[in-house]
């Protein structure tokens, strides 16, 4: 089975966003000071390890500690970065070579440091959060079988090969096109053989203490311990053969909310803020001027019905309900206009998106809907299960307000503690009414939005939502020759959606981000990342 | 909050020297007046009229009380009809306070958690007074293992702060899938059923007291049963402290229900609250001060009448502050 | 006294054991899935599950799994959070750092409340006495949830006095400076009170009289005889009001990022982190227990009535 993470955004930050030239170069004239340390806001990082960081508080970390095989570009394409080429001839075995490298410890990057991590991730007994990015690599059901209580028969992936210090050699279990994408993701980094009790052993065992101080290849090493619930400080490493960065290092600042970041950032006492908090949208204009930006995230906000319920069944119910949301009105007044109203089911950030594809079953027509909802006997009251720990209390709300109104129906907002709570609930068919879900990529695709989301056994298809005909699309899609076939198939099965509409699209999320004036060129990245390379101290 | 529940504990501590709940009570002088309970409540009676605070505590509560019960008195509007459209709009027609956030009448959204202030700081508030009654009176009346029971309860009680106990056990009911109505329930009896120890405390040093009082033992020899001595002669003298601590502990009480609602655990949507308005506003505050000042004006000038109800009262309740 | 000191000390066992035993209970016995929690957002593999399940010992029975624990604390150790940390590392971090929080407090409510209530007790219905208890009044009337973001913002982003927040500065005295004075704000209006009626009520005890009618000086009745006697409340108050300082941390630590006990206590429970919820009430109530213990003895030093058998 294939899991991939929701996105509980804004608590945790908006993810993955593209600088498009919206936020330009960060503002500031002064000069830049090559040694001077900035501080960036983050929250509590869950896991640093490769295997295990999964969220963008870690991800961002990591992205200091380590250097990625590959790295995206403003348009979502990756790039070589640790790696000097990815080829295929058949889209199924993949050759991966690599650039020259040094861990923070001294020891060389070489092929091993990579299979040595991999292996170890999709080890199930393991318990890595990431294991299931390998899920596409030959092997990886025998490291996984699905008795808890058994022990893997295989220790090691036997898609993995490696064929000298610099190359190895990927076996797929299906052909994916879009494989130099998947391998940008933080499961993908390597690890030295310090991290590891006994490099040579099978299966391998991780060092206890490594998380609290990683070792890593990337452009900044950590300085001292992992100081948890405080900060962790990193510095620049010396013998980094990749891009230099522009600061002499880091400290990331960890805090429990993002209105104890913002204060912080307005007291100057901090540089960067990733995710302006909601309510701040109205004032932060005035609070920090030019230093505030803007620019698009891949995160995608959604309305969902569980289909399993007999009073969201009908696909006209769900259209109807679609048409009573004002979804301009939602954006511009709760928040600022500071995200997008969707009117697709796929982000703009990726390559395929087409505009409007929802067409009239996503246009507010307040009258048109009452009318149709009644038609169709829905309903009379409603609600919208949420996570109280994501700040969507605004929005579901106001989104309610909207139904009430509109539709003539009775509706509350309905809070979970926690996101956990309310994929249980969903999970165990409890009456949960309407519930929102919010997804950000994991590698810049369009499947990244279709597959996971809607297919029959998709990871986090949490509606009950199965559509054969999408299913095939969906398969094809993956394993068509080139990306642009790919991408046809892609939107054939988004049309599908369109005719069912088994969610509400309501907004593409993007990035708000504050900085001091002690930073310049403050930029984030494909997922939600300051970018490191870029950001300079202003002296 | 937790203070509240100090406010009480130890303003009667000054009354009532001694180490919490331990046994070795107190002796206090006792004027005449206790000996007859009716004319030392007409003193405090006498004693209150004379005072201004307790009228603007009497007023207040009273208002807030009718606020409860006819809040379409005082306004026209309906608290649950929000626009977006008028988000954080300036005053207009009957929104006095103008518009919050979710494009609410403000005052009217007030006006409206008046009702379930009081109703949860009132009956949990009863509750806990009912529950100190009798274990107060019993525990001071029967003194042994029944005392020493009570006492060790207390000491359980008192060993959670209310505001920590009422975190974790309103976390329980949410995780319960509590609804909007049963969370109120939920807050009601579990801001009573922990907020009894120090009146219970208070009661049964009085009760102590009383005890040993000669009539009481008079009325022993006569050939009273306890039945009749705890009612007409022991409960009179618990009477005035129990009325002192449900005040305040009406206000505490209402303050904790704020309290626990602005950090998730209280009420919830469709429930008016005005610890749920604050909650749901202060975030704003930067951008619009007024949503986030009415609940917190409304709320405080409640507790404050309560506050100084109970205050007054104790005063004249106290022979010895004349 | 001794006896008294073993009577106290098996009371404060059965109180702890009891209070303990309610957490523990409620925090367990949630419904909600731990390891669900513990995974947020993600669905969990049944790998993951059988390997958490084991290392949090969940699938032992609860009287057993409290069992480990109480014997557990015996040895200092507390268990581990959820996140994987050690619960007695989080709690050596953390508590230091409220604990600071707290004597600022106590300093705060003891300079401002107990002076203000000295001052009020003494000249009983003069124009001071009188503001001073509708002012007090009213801070009482303030709910912390209000009067945190907003002093924050004043002093901290407004005017810039204090740092907006203390993450990551626990160490620097100056940081929690704020937080301590918001939190101590709380309790001085109850300290002014109390000191207030007690001196009042010790005023016009008899032995101030007879000290009065043998001539001794004013100054000298109130300075040794009066404060002796009216400290005694105080210190109750203060040993209670640790307990309330705890609880109102939670808020305060909250609104100012200060990486204490109340603000862990506020993040496990809402990640449902029961062995963090469990260890960290633990404490509070050990140290509340302590603190009303010591009320208890010093009652004994200053009030030469009271005597325990």
């Amino acid at each position: 089975m294939q899991v991939r993470r929701l996105a509980a955004w804004v608590a945790l930050p908006l993810s993955a966003a593209l600088a498009l030239a919206a936020c330009g170069s960060g503002g500031g004239s002064g000069s830049s000071n090559p040694d001077g340390v900035i501080s960036i806001g983050i929250g509590e990082p869950q896991h640093l390890l490769p295997g295990n960081t999964h969220e963008t508080e870690g991800a961002q970390v990591m992205a200091a500690l380590y250097s990625p095989l590959v790295n995206f570009d403003e348009a979502g394409k990756p790039f070589e970065v640790a790696a000097e080429s990815i080829t295929s001839t058949d889209n199924k075995v993949w050759t991966i070579k690599l650039k020259d490298g040094k861990f923070h410890n001294g020891e060389a990057v070489d092929a091993d440091s990579f299979i040595n991590s991999w292996n170890f991730t999709a080890y199930g007994p393991n318990a890595q959060d990431n294991s299931f990015f390998f899920d596409k690599f030959q092997g990886w059901a025998d490291l996984n079988p699905s008795d808890a209580n058994v022990v893997p028969t295989q220790k090691t992936l036997s898609g993995l090969k490696k064929i000298d210090d610099k190359t190895i050699e990927v076996t797929l279990s299906a052909p994916f096109t879009e494989f130099r994408s998947l391998l940008g993701y933080t499961a993908f980094y390597p690890l030295p053989k310090a991290a590891f009790q006994d490099p040579a052993a099978t299966p391998l065992v991780l060092k206890t203490d490594f998380e609290q101080a990683p070792i890593g290849n990337g452009a900044f090493k950590i300085k001292g311990n992992w100081q948890h619930d405080q900060q962790i400080e990193v510095e620049r490493f010396a013998d980094f053969t990749g891009e230099k960065p522009k600061v002499g290092g880091i400290l990331f600042r960890i805090y429990q909310n993002q209105g104890a970041q913002y204060a912080d950032l307005l007291a100057n006492n901090l540089d960067v803020v990733k995710t302006i908090p909601t309510e701040s949208l109205a004032t932060v204009q005035g609070d920090l001027g030019d230093r505030f930006r803007q620019s698009p995230s891949s995160s995608f906000q959604f309305l969902a019905f569980p289909t399993f319920d007999a009073r969201f069944s009908k696909p006209e119910v769900r259209k109807a309900i679609s048409m009573a949301i004002n979804r301009e009105e939602i954006v511009q007044q709760v928040f600022q206009g500071s995200q997008k109203a969707a009117y697709s089911f796929v982000s703009p950030v990726v390559a395929g998106y087409r505009d409007n594809t929802c067409g009239v079953n996503c246009e507010f027509k307040p009258a048109e809907a009452k009318a149709a909802y009644q038609a169709a006997g829905g309903p009379s009251s409603l609600n919208i299960t949420y996570n109280a720990d994501g700040g969507h209390k605004q929005w579901v709300d106001a989104t309610c307000n909207q139904l009430k109104a509109n539709l003539g129906v009775e509706c509350v907002g309905t809070p979970e503690a926690k996101f956990a709570d309310l994929l249980q609930k969903v999970e165990d068919k409890a009456e949960v009414g309407m519930f929102r879900l919010g997804w950000s990529f994991d590698y810049p695709s369009m499947e990244n939005y279709l597959g996971p989301l809607y297919t029959t056994d998709g990871s986090s298809n949490y509606y009950g939502y199965s559509n054969p005909a999408f299913d095939t699309l969906v398969k094809e899609g993956a394993a068509a020759p080139t990306p642009d076939d790919s991408i046809k198939k892609y939107q054939e099965a988004e049309d599908i959606l369109v005719q069912d509409m088994p969610v509400l699209p309501l907004r593409f999320g993007q990035n708000n981000y504050g900085f001091s004036t002690k930073v310049q060129n403050v930029e984030l990245d494909l997922f939600s990342r300051v970018d490191l390379n870029k950001i300079e101290a202003v002296s | 909050m937790s203070d509240f529940e100090t406010v009480a504990a130890t303003e009667f501590h000054t009354a009532q020297p001694g180490p919490a709940g331990d046994v070795n009570a107190p002796s206090q002088p006792h004027s005449m007046e206790t000996q007859k309970p009716r004319s030392a409540g007409a003193d405090a009676w006498r004693e209150l009229r004379r005072k201004p605070l307790f009228w603007i505590g009497l007023v207040l509560a009273l208002f807030a009380l009718v606020m409860a019960f006819w809040p379409s008195l005082f306004t026209s509007a309906d608290p649950q009809t929000c626009q977006l459209s008028r988000r954080m709009a300036p005053a207009s027609g009957g929104a006095i306070f103008g518009f919050d956030v979710q494009g609410c009448d403000v005052y009217a959204k007030a006006v409206y958690g008046t009702k379930n202030s009081l109703m949860i700081g009132g009956l949990a508030a009863l509750l806990a007074g009912v529950v100190a009654m009798l274990l107060g009176v019993t525990a001071g009346y029967f003194g042994r293992w029944w005392d020493a029971i009570v006492s060790r309860v207390v000491d359980i009680v008192l060993g959670l702060p209310l505001l920590l106990a009422g975190i974790v056990f309103m976390r329980r009911v949410a995780n319960a899938g509590g609804g909007a109505n049963a969370r109120v329930w939920a807050l009601i009896a579990i801001l009573g059923l922990l907020g009894w120890t120090t009146a219970a405390r208070v009661i049964r040093s009085s009760v102590i007291t009383a005890k040993q009082q000669d009539y009481v033992h008079a009325a022993r020899m006569l050939g009273a049963g306890h039945g009749r001595i705890m009612l007409r002669h022991i409960l009179p003298n618990a009477l005035a402290p129990f009325i002192v601590i449900i005040t305040m502990a009406l206000g505490a009480f209402i303050a904790a229900e704020a309290t626990l609602s602005f950090l998730g655990v209280g009420l919830i949507p469709p429930s008016q609250s005005w610890g749920l308005s604050i909650s749901e506003m202060y975030p704003y505050m930067r951008e619009n001060a007024i949503p986030l000042a009415v609940p917190s004006a409304f709320l405080a000038l409640t507790v404050l009448a309560f506050i100084i109800l109970g205050d007054t009262i104790r005063e004249a309740f106290d022979p010895k502050l004349r | 006294m001794f006896r008294y000191l073993v009577r106290r000390f098996l009371q404060m066992i059965l109180v702890f054991v009891a209070t303990t035993f309610i957490v523990f209970a409620l925090m367990y016995a949630t419904g909600g899935d731990p390891i669900q929690a513990l995974a947020g957002e993600r669905p969990v593999s049944e790998q993951q599950r059988a390997q958490l399940t084991k290392l949090y010992g969940l699938d032992q029975p609860f009287l057993v799994r409290y069992w480990n624990y109480l014997t557990g604390l015996l040895r200092l150790d507390f268990g581990k959070a959820l996140n994987g940390r050690d619960v007695s590392e989080i709690i050596a971090s953390a508590l230091p750092v409220t604990a600071k929080l707290a004597l600022i407090a106590i300093i705060t409510t003891i300079v401002v409340g107990v002076v203000a209530g000295i001052i009020a007790g003494v000249r009983r219905g003069s124009i001071f006495d009188n503001s001073t208890l509708v002012l007090t009044l009213i801070v009482i009337g303030i709910p912390i949830v209000t009067l945190a973001p907003l002093a924050q913002y004043i002093f901290g982003i407004k005017l810039g006095w204090f740092p907006a927040t203390a993450a990551g500065r626990e160490d620097d005295i100056y940081a929690l400076l704020l937080p301590g004075i918001i939190l101590g704000a709380l309790s001085v209006a109850t300290a002014m009170r109390l000191t207030r009626a007690s001196f009042n009520e010790n005023l016009r005890s008899d032995y101030v009289r007879t000290a009065r009618s043998k001539g001794l000086p004013g100054r000298r009745v109130i300075g040794v005889h009066v404060l002796r006697n009216s400290l005694i409340p105080i210190i109750t108050f203060l040993g209670i009001e640790l307990g309330a300082l705890m609880a109102g941390a939670i808020v305060t630590e909250s609104v100012f990022n200060v990486n204490g006990i109340g603000f862990n206590l506020a993040r496990a429970l809402r990640t449902e982190d029961a062995p963090l919820v469990v260890g960290l009430v633990s404490v509070l109530v050990i140290i509340f227990l302590v603190a009303n213990l010591i009320v208890d003895l010093l009652y004994a030093v200053l009030d030469p009535r009271i005597r325990y058998e």
